[in-house]
């Protein structure tokens, strides 16, 4: 079960945990950064690859749970699985509260903390998709002129072409070459797929 | 005013004699209030009416006031041998339907209230409007009354409208003090309750402190063992996914048990010295290296230390003597000033968190000191310290530093609270070298 594509960032002070996360990681076929501090880990630069963060709770200085927070500040993006010497139950659901994947106690089973960093790399990997996604419809949206723009968002609010022509002044052959310009340069095979495009790019539905 | 015309030219020897009385008797009114006793409208008018009657030779006289609760204050005098009290109702009564409520002195001939045949009167009304009560007059003497005794009464009425006001004031004066008085009151109540609440919660409170010590202890404690163990495992599950991976990887799977021998030896070094700490060991008397113990102390407690943000510094001299003593007693000091030193930086406290343990020589035997960045002592009576149930903590019992006291004191030593050493406290005990006698 090879994870080809993806890196687990581990921060823990203690050297011999790091390494045994390390090797424990790297048997299993992922790409392992190791790093003793949150402040290290903070300077490093974003990934551009899938990537699931593994922290410990309890750190000189700067604490795991004070990293979370701080992340999206940093720009980092990266699901986190913390472990724990001893976590109670405020600190666990603070933790979730910010979104961390997991929480391990330890001693944890090994096969308990792949499946947490596994499921963090998923989510890593949908979270980028959607990114791109999103990215490549904002392309595609912007190379439309501003009438098309006003068609389209006539267009996901359900109104007919005759009823478009009579709200833009305009005639229904002229609203239909357009329309069909709209389909083309979004990539849309139906109606109902410019109306999910136009959802995820948040276009409101003119009144 | 009328009865100054009446007065005419002093010009004989009776009316000097009678101005002489007059002024006297003006000097007797304005003394009255000092030697009337209390500040007492009803005594004030008694002594005022008995004055009145020695002085204007009046068969009785009567005041009349509203008291300082609001009450009537009803007053008689008659002269017999000495002025005697007599029923002030009775007069009031007889005179009620006569007196007119106008504040002009009328004098009037009417049927003797306190006696037999006629005589006259000379109601006055008195007070700052003229409704504070009133006061009057009588006598059988027919020149009554002369213009020296009407002014001697409008005088008398003045001096009792300044002492019924005088005691008004009073009265709400006494009031005012009694009402603070049982506030006071109060609130001692109050404060003896909380007190005996404090002192049972104290008791209790110095059982639970044990439990909690332990409780911290067991925190950092569980950190230090848990480390090595969860990285042994975690180590000896990669062992076996190496083992088991297509082709096996030998050379990751031994380095990884290298790691797991270490790591045990780590686990097995925190058993050792918690065991050496809590072993329940009668004192004992063996050459301990002061440094070694410390260091060990400093070792359990860097979890707590690490987890509250605290640099820990030692300054341990070399080459010290070993003392005689019991290690794990020595410890437990050590332990406790360590602790203290915690909760002084993390209690609200922004400075610097720093803790420097530093060992040295010291006369015939070792120094200790433990000093912290927290807010230091202040003012707290340093001999007081170290007595059973004295704690300046919110959640302190009390017990830490006097428990230290013990053990020092046990080992020949002495522990103290230094003044003025850095920013925060610093405490440092002595140990001699032969130990106890």
């Amino acid at each position: 079960m090879t994870e080809a594509s993806g890196v687990v960032f581990v921060v823990d002070d203690d050297a011999a945990m790091r390494r045994s996360l390390e090797s424990l990681l790297r048997s299993v076929g992922l790409r392992v950064e190791l790093f003793p501090s949150p402040q290290e880990f903070l300077r490093c630069t974003p990934p551009n690859s899938p990537a699931c963060l593994l922290l410990d709770v309890r750190l000189p200085g700067l604490s795991g749970l004070d990293l979370q927070r701080q992340m999206p500040a940093a720009n980092l993006d990266i699901p986190i699985v913390f472990i724990t010497a001893h976590g109670d139950i405020p600190m666990t659901v603070q933790a979730m509260k910010g979104g961390a994947v997991e929480f391990l106690t330890k001693p944890f089973r090994d096969q308990d903390l792949l499946d947490a960093v596994h499921l963090g790399l998923h989510r890593s990997r949908e979270a980028r998709a959607h990114r791109a996604g999103l990215q490549e419809l904002q392309e595609r949206y912007r190379s439309l002129t501003a009438r098309e723009r006003e068609v389209m968002a006539y267009v996901v609010a359900g109104l007919l072409n005759k009823q478009i022509a009579g709200e833009l002044g305009t005639s229904e052959t002229t609203v239909k070459i357009q329309r069909h310009r709209v389909m083309e340069k979004m990539s849309a095979d139906s109606v109902a797929g410019l109306v999910r495009m136009a959802d995820m790019l948040s276009i409101r539905v003119p009144k | 005013m009328a009865w100054g015309g009446r007065l005419g030219p002093v010009n004989d020897s009776g009316e000097i004699r009678r101005l002489r009385s007059c002024i006297s008797n003006l000097i007797g009114l304005q003394a009255l209030p000092a030697i009337s006793p209390g500040r007492e409208a009803s005594r004030f008018l008694s002594v005022l009416l008995e004055a009145l009657i020695g002085m204007l030779q009046l068969d009785f006289g009567y005041a009349r006031a509203i008291d300082t609760r609001g009450g009537r204050l009803e007053i008689g005098r008659v002269r017999q041998r000495r002025p005697a009290e007599v029923d002030a109702g009775k007069i009031g009564r007889a005179l009620e339907p006569l007196i007119s409520s106008d504040h002009s002195v009328r004098v009037m001939t009417v049927l003797n209230p306190v006696g037999d045949g006629e005589l006259s009167i000379a109601p006055l009304r008195f007070g700052i409007q003229g409704d504070n009560g009133l006061l009057v007059a009588g006598s059988s003497r027919p020149d009554f009354p002369t213009a020296i005794e009407l002014l001697l009464l409008r005088v008398a009425g003045n001096q009792a409208t300044i002492a019924l006001f005088e005691a008004g004031v009073a009265a709400r004066q006494r009031q005012t003090a009694e009402e603070l008085e049982q506030r006071v009151d109060e609130r001692t109540r109050e404060l003896m309750r909380t007190s005996e609440a404090l002192r049972t919660t104290e008791a209790e409170l110095a059982h639970v402190n044990r439990v909690t010590t332990m409780g911290q202890l067991a925190a950092s404690i569980t950190h230090e063992i848990m480390q090595p163990i969860a990285a042994g495992m975690t180590d000896a599950s990669a062992a076996q996914r190496w083992l088991s991976a297509q082709p096996p990887n030998a050379e990751e799977a031994r380095q990884c048990l290298d790691r797991i021998v270490q790591e045990g030896n780590r686990a097995a070094g925190v058993v050792d010295r918690i065991r050496a700490m809590f072993k329940k060991a009668p004192q004992r008397r063996e050459a301990v290296e002061i440094n070694d113990a410390i260091r060990e102390v400093v070792g359990l407690t860097r979890g707590e230390l690490v987890k509250n943000n605290i640099a820990v510094e030692t300054q341990l001299a070399e080459n010290l003597p070993a003392i005689q003593g019991d290690r794990v007693q020595l410890q437990q000091v050590v332990l406790n000033l360590i602790i203290n030193a915690v909760e002084a930086m993390c209690g609200g406290h922004d400075g610097s968190r720093e803790l420097i343990i530093s060992t040295g020589e010291h006369a015939n035997g070792v120094l200790v000191t433990v000093r912290d960045c927290g807010p230091g002592l202040g003012k707290e009576p340093r001999e007081r310290l170290f007595d059973a149930f004295y704690t300046t903590k919110t959640a302190g019992m009390g017990m830490g530093l006097a428990m230290c006291r013990s053990i020092v004191e046990a080992h020949g030593g002495r522990i103290w609270a230094s003044r003025d050493v850095g920013p925060g406290a610093t405490f440092q005990f002595n140990l001699p070298l032969s130990g106890a006698q």
